[in-house]
Formats: structure tokens, sequence, C-alpha cells
């Protein structure tokens, strides 16, 4: 016999855990019984650099019934498919369905996760986060989000948070725990992109962007425009904190951003060089007032110019430049 | 609370007896375990045998290393994944377990003081002998490996080509 033989696994999983990881991928390939304690142990762990969970509507497929083609259909039912893949240099993917719903579970575009947690916290526990996690039309609810922010992952790699066509469950707490797991991520690129417009405001609101100091680009497609909470509170914060993001892209958003931010953000800029330029699309911002409008215009800031357009509803839109700062907005109510 | 003129008497697995000080024993949570569920009074000497599934050989070398870090700190410290590493084995230690390296069957040694280790709780020597292991691997390639830890490939090449694919994912 061989002399490892006499070595419980236990003791090989205390000897290889002195090994670096470069010789436990050697290891791997030893034999059998030393590639088994490292996969049950997860002393490699793999390192994607995107990880995204999804969920994917099969299509439904119409099949005749009989040969005489008697035009007795069948419909088979939907099903939707929870996907979790990992992907790795731009090209090579690994796909795991941990679910699939039948048509009576899927609720239109509420995919679930919460029966399946183990499953994905079996995966992520495998996994050291990449640069980027997406989240694709999958309901997010507080269980989901503990999961992620719990995982012992390396979530602090995580840089790009894109969270697209999402539903936000209707959960006390669930603003709390998006962002937990947001200020556990070094998130500098926050896409949100809303499914439906229920939780549009609990969600999307002052209070989510507090505190996540490595932001340098956010972008928001509200399905239901005006429903949020974004106030020029936010605005205000950045700026007296000096973190404000390069780019916000808000193009449907709608929201109570005032015009007297917008001109703290043009002094901000122009009078705080940074690496790269502030370019914001404000999207619509409601309720201004024409003294606020008036004193924008007159802002006296060199080499900034402002251009107005009115269309056809008598919507203002307003582009101003400036060699640090591009900003685009609409107003309403003025 | 320790009593170094205590001694405890360890019965060996191929029957030999040896009979060691109470400040050597406190190292192994297995020997130290046996005497409290035997409900010794603390001053009884002298003290029933404790069976140990070790042989007499090895029981020896666990010894000599006891006697040398009788005056180790207790409890040892956890270390997390992090933490560990091999390249601090003391200057005593190193010397210890190269004294083995004269002997045919070294490896075979090594891997009887690991269990040896294992089975006593002696997390201090357990630490030391499964560094000291890993040094041997670590840096090496595959077939080195196999040799070191005298290893046949039980693979077949479909499934080394797989793990290699595999292995690719953990890579930075």
């Amino acid at each position: 016999s061989q002399m490892l033989d006499v070595l419980p696994s236990e003791l090989l999983t205390s000897i290889l855990g002195h090994t670096t990881k470069q010789d436990k991928l050697s290891t791997s390939m030893v034999c059998r019984r030393v590639q088994f304690v490292i996969c049950s142990t997860r002393s490699l762990k793999k390192r994607p650099d995107e990880i995204i969970i999804s969920s994917r509507l099969v299509h439904p497929v119409t099949y005749q019934l009989g040969r005489l083609r008697m035009g007795k259909e069948k419909m088979e039912r939907g099903k939707r498919r929870l996907v979790v893949t990992l992907k790795r240099n731009q090209r090579e993917r690994r796909e795991t369905v941990i679910d699939t719903m039948e048509a009576d579970e899927i609720d239109d575009s509420l995919p679930s996760t919460s029966n399946k947690l183990s499953e994905l916290e079996d995966i992520l526990a495998q996994c050291i986060h990449g640069h980027i996690l997406r989240l694709s039309a999958v309901l997010i609810n507080i269980a989901l989000l503990d999961l992620l922010s719990s995982s012992s992952t390396e979530l602090n790699r995580v840089s790009i948070v894109n969270l697209e066509l999402c539903v936000f469950a209707d959960e006390e707490g669930l603003l709390q725990s998006l962002r937990s797991f947001l200020s556990k991520t070094s998130v500098r690129y926050l896409i949100l992109e809303f499914c439906r417009e229920e939780g549009e405001k609990r969600i999307i609101c002052d209070e989510l962007f507090d505190g996540l100091t490595h932001l340098q680009s956010i972008s928001l497609q509200e399905r239901l425009p005006g429903a949020n909470g974004i106030s020029k509170d936010l605005v205000e914060n950045w700026l007296s904190s000096a973190s404000a993001p390069y780019r916000i892209d808000f193009p449907n958003v709608e929201s109570a951003i005032s015009l007297e931010s917008v001109m703290r953000l043009i002094e901000f800029a122009a009078r705080t060089p940074r690496p790269f330029k502030t370019v914001w699309n404000l999207g619509t911002i409601r309720n201004t007032d024409k003294g606020a409008l008036a004193s924008l215009l007159l802002l006296a800031e060199p080499e900034l110019s402002i251009a107005i357009h009115i269309d056809m509803v008598g919507q203002r839109q307003i582009k101003i430049t400036h060699p640090f700062l591009d900003v685009v907005f609409t107003t309403i109510g003025c | 609370r320790i009593y170094p003129l205590m001694r405890v008497t360890l019965t060996t697995s191929d029957g030999a007896s040896v009979t060691v000080s109470r400040q050597l024993t406190k190292h192994s949570g297995f020997i130290e375990k046996a005497i409290t569920d035997m409900a010794v009074d603390d001053n009884a000497v002298p003290l029933s045998a404790v069976a140990v599934d070790v042989d007499d050989a090895t029981l020896k070398l666990v010894i000599e290393w006891l006697t040398e870090h009788r005056d180790d700190a207790l409890p040892y410290p956890e270390k997390t994944d992090e933490e560990r590493r091999a390249d601090d084995i003391p200057a005593w230690d190193q010397a210890f377990v190269q004294k083995w390296d004269t002997k045919e069957d070294q490896q075979q040694t090594l891997y009887a003081v690991i269990t040896a280790a294992d089975k006593l709780d002696i997390k201090g020597l357990l630490d030391m002998t499964c560094k000291t292991l890993a040094n041997k691997i670590n840096g090496k390639t595959v077939e080195e490996m196999r040799e070191i830890l005298q290893l046949e490939c039980d693979f077949t090449e479909e499934e080394l080509a797989e793990i290699r694919k595999e292995n690719a994912w953990c890579e930075n």
C-alpha cells in the first residue's frame, strides 16, 4: 500500500493547508485521493472575472399532435431557469442551472431564488468573486442579499455591480440589506435597471448611495419615471464629501434634484480638477422654478456654456458644458 | 494546574510502557482528557497507565519533541488559512526532523509522527510535521511530488486534461 494511505483525509487537509496555491494546483494532479481532498475542502477556488446570477425564460414550444394534423395543438408550458454563470477571459463561460421553475411557479418576471439558495451558496463557496457581479432578471430579496454579503468569497473584489431587469421583493429592511451588500463590495460602477415599478421609491433613494465611497459611475433605469426618492440631498452629500461620481446616467429618471444643486456641482467641478471629466445625465428635474433657472443661466464661470432647447411640449432641455464637466437634464414645472 | 512531579505511564500499541512527566503530557489533549476522564485526584501519585495507539519507536520521538517543547505556551495558537506558512519551523525542530533523513523509511517515520501527533492531539508537533511535509512538496513539479509522496498516478490522460482545464479557472 502507498504510504500516504496511512494519513486520514483531515491530516492531508492540514498538510495541504501549508502549501501555496500554485502547489495546490499541482498536487491536485498527483493522484485521485489528493485531488479528492483538495476538491472536498475547496482549497482551490475558481476565480472567474464575472459571476452572473440570472433567470432565463425557456420559450414555450408549440407542436402538433396526431398524424392527421387535425389542428390539435398543445402548448408546452413555459419554464424559467435560474442559472449561475461564471465567465472568464471574456470567452470561457460555465453555466450551472440551479433551478427550473415550471409554469405555475412562474409569476411572469418574478423568478425566486429563495428555494435554491443552498445550491447558490454552494457554487459561491467554490468561487472567489471577480470584478463583476451581475444579477439579471431575478427577484432580489433579503435572503439573496444576505447570502451574497455573508459569502466568504472576497466580495470586496467586486467593482461592477449590475442589477439588470431586477425585481425587488416587498420586504421590510430590503434597502438596508442592499446597502449592506453594496458596502461590502468596492463598487465603482453601479447599474440599476428595474423590471417593474414596484419598489422603486423604496430602493432608489438618497440613502441607497450613502457611504459608497468608491462609486464612480451610476446608471439608473426607472420603469415608472418619478417613482423614486432621489432628492437634492444626494448631490449635496456627494459635493460636501467631494465624492461625486464621474458619470451619472439617469436617462429616464425624474427626480427632485434641484437646480441649486446643479449650480453647486458646476462650481465644484470647475474649481476641483479631477482625473476624469464629470459627465452627468440627470434625466428630468421636476418642480424647478424660474428664479433658479435664471440664476443658473447667469452663473459666471469661465469657459462655461449653457444651451437651452425648448421642445414641442414646453420642456426645457438644458446642456451645460465646461472643460471639466458635461451635464444634461430636462426641467418640468418651470 | 500542572504538577511537574506527577508522572504518567503511557502504554504503547506494541506493549511497551513509558513513564513521562505530566509537564510533557500537558501538551497532549488526548492524554490530558484521558487523565480527566479517569477523575484522578490532582495530588494522586502514581497515576494509572494511559493507553495510546502509537508504537514505541514513534512515541519515543514524540517524547523527545515534547521534552524540548515542555515550556511552550499553551494553548497552541490557532491560525487562519492566511496565517499558515511553512517556512517558520524552529531550528531545533528542523534538526529533529533532519535526523530521520538518515533512515531509509524517513517518509514512513514522518507519516507515523504526524499520525501520532494527531492521535495524541499535540497541536505544535502536528503543525510542525505538516509544515515539514508541505515544505517537501512546495515548488515541486507534479512528477517530483509523486516521487516524494511515493504515489502512483491513477489518472487517465483525459482526466488529467480535465483537471488542467478545471485548474485554469483557479488561476489568477
